[in-house]
């Protein structure tokens, strides 16, 4: 009797570990957005709740929580820009070129929301808008990068935009270390932004718990929005094909 | 050896090119002189001291090399790309890496002459003098020249093809080369107020750093740039 | 008794600007996500798994 393939066995064999995943993956979606929504739903209540009024600044310092978060954020956005980037003049596999795009967008997002953010906080700690210091310059310069991602996206060469754009997502992250460097040789640009965590300004529990929760949340929230673009870039990729 | 004939040949074409066109060379030279003209103008309508006017005479002059060659840098690959004059070498089996070496090395060519340009008119203007300090000025000149250069035509490669190109190599451009203005910046205004120019200094490694990387990453990246 | 700013409007507008931000973006997933599912079912193909 010939033995049968594992294909041919019929139902009582379990399916391959691929098919479960794919099967699964609606679930585990819809648990990784749970899980997310949670984490920010806390940080809200940590936020408005629990978190006391800080001595000096009052109420407006509770946009740390965010700011912060959203910063560090922005980094591994710029580092999905950069693996998808690289990832993607190495294979040329389309879904590379879709993380690369999904970390630009992403990466514009929450830039806009620091710098913005950042700005509201200053004005009225620092009775200005807009400082020239380091933190603030490099993370202008990182927006300014974002948007040119964004803008070569938008306008660049239709056959061409997946590798160019692959080829600026690679200069754009290697300038990112490269402006954070420079910047803080500049000797007229005083240290006016707040060094909190450097300084272990956090003193009571619930700044640290709050502080770490929505750095936390803002990470989540990062990957979970780029898994998300990336899988709609997918879809448009599989559908410019079949046209 | 293949190479360097191949490297020489090619330059010596996108030379003749660029002296027949002379789109980017004549565009840089009168942005240059107008952006010059405008700046030591309103310096001159504020009444600002000659001490002030020097400090800013570094930040300006790069300011307006800075845009200028972005702008002018915009049409060092229109006749090529028009006419598919690299996809024809690419095909001829020169390799992609001698073509930015050539390419580079004629925009730093042009953008030499816009900076002599620039330097001259907005120093008279300004009143203020880096002929004192010329050997320093120029090394340090040469080295943001080569490293603007390297950046300049991988992403000038990038926009060729691209719709609103001669405004899109700029805004592209510029966020990437703040490190080389900073480095810019400061150096001359060393060279200006002590004239002197330490080997120690952390801006004139940076800026060494800066153009190896620059030119490196050029020459890796720009294969991706004009291939398939 | 040291006075602590009233900064409280400061927080509002600071909060409005992130989540507006957010929840924009978050719409504009959704409508090219829907776009995406009319053009899928347009063409009468199964849907996409990754």
């Amino acid at each position: 009797m010939e033995s049968l393939s594992t294909a041919e066995k019929g139902t009582s064999a379990s399916p391959p570990a691929p098919d479960r995943l794919a099967r699964s993956l609606p679930q585990l979606e819809a648990l990784a957005i749970l899980l997310v929504a949670a984490l920010i739903f806390y940080l809200l209540y940590l936020v408005f709740m629990a978190v006391p009024n800080e001595r000096v600044m009052g109420a407006v310092q509770r946009i740390f929580y965010f700011h912060v978060g959203s910063a560090i954020a922005c980094y591994c956005s710029i580092g999905a820009v950069l693996i998808g980037s690289l990832a993607y003049l190495g294979t040329r596999r389309r879904v590379f070129d879709c993380i690369s795009e999904a970390g630009a967008e992403v990466g514009l997002l929450l830039s806009t929301m620091v710098m913005l953010s950042g700005m509201i906080w200053a004005r009225p700690i620092w009775n200005t808008w807009f400082h020239w210091e380091p933190r603030l310059v490099s993370f202008l310069l990182l927006w300014m990068i974002f948007l040119a991602l964004a803008l070569l996206r938008r306008f660049g060469e239709p056959e061409k935009i997946p590798q160019h754009c692959a080829v600026l997502g690679v200069l754009g992250a290697i300038t990112v270390p490269i402006v954070v460097f420079s910047i803080r040789l500049l000797p007229q640009i005083a240290q006016l932004h707040p060094q909190v965590i450097e300084n272990r300004g956090l003193r009571d529990p619930l700044f640290v718990e709050a502080w770490a929760v929505g750095t936390i949340a803002m990470v989540c929230l990062q990957f979970l929005l780029v898994y998300m673009r990336t899988r709609i870039g997918m879809v448009q990729v599989r559908l410019m094909e079949l046209r | 050896m293949i190479a360097l004939r191949q490297f020489s040949r090619i330059l010596k074409y996108m030379l003749l090119l660029e002296f027949r066109v002379r789109d980017a060379l004549t565009l840089l030279l009168s942005l240059s002189i107008m952006f010059a003209v405008i700046a030591g103008f309103g310096i001159t309508s504020a009444s600002l001291e000659p001490r002030v006017r020097e400090r800013l005479f570094p930040a300006l002059l790069w300011l307006c090399f800075m845009v200028n060659a972005a702008v002018a840098l915009g049409r060092s690959f229109e006749y090529e790309s028009e006419h598919k004059v690299l996809d024809g070498l690419l095909l001829a089996g020169v390799p992609p890496a001698v073509l930015f070496f050539a390419k580079a090395t004629v925009n730093i060519l042009v953008l030499c002459a816009g900076q002599v340009a620039g330097v001259t008119v907005l120093g008279m203007l300004l009143g203020a003098s880096l002929v004192p300090h010329f050997g320093l000025f120029s090394a340090v000149s040469l080295l943001v020249i080569v490293g603007y250069s390297a950046l300049a035509t991988i992403v000038a490669a990038l926009t060729a093809g691209a719709r609103l190109r001669n405004v899109l190599l700029p805004l592209i451009l510029l966020p990437l080369l703040f490190p080389l203005f900073f480095c810019a910046i400061e150096l001359t205004t060393l060279i200006l107020e002590q004239g002197i120019l330490p080997l120690s200094s952390q801006w004139l490694s940076l800026l060494a750093g800066l153009t190896v990387v620059y030119v490196a990453l050029g020459a890796t990246l720009f294969e991706f740039a004009v291939g398939d | 008794m040291e006075q602590v700013p009233d900064t409280f409007p400061w927080m509002f507008l600071g909060y409005a600007v992130l989540w507006g931000l957010m929840v924009m973006y978050l719409l504009s997933l959704g409508a090219r996500l829907r776009r995406v599912e009319r053009d899928i079912e347009l063409k009468g193909r199964p849907r996409d798994t990754p």
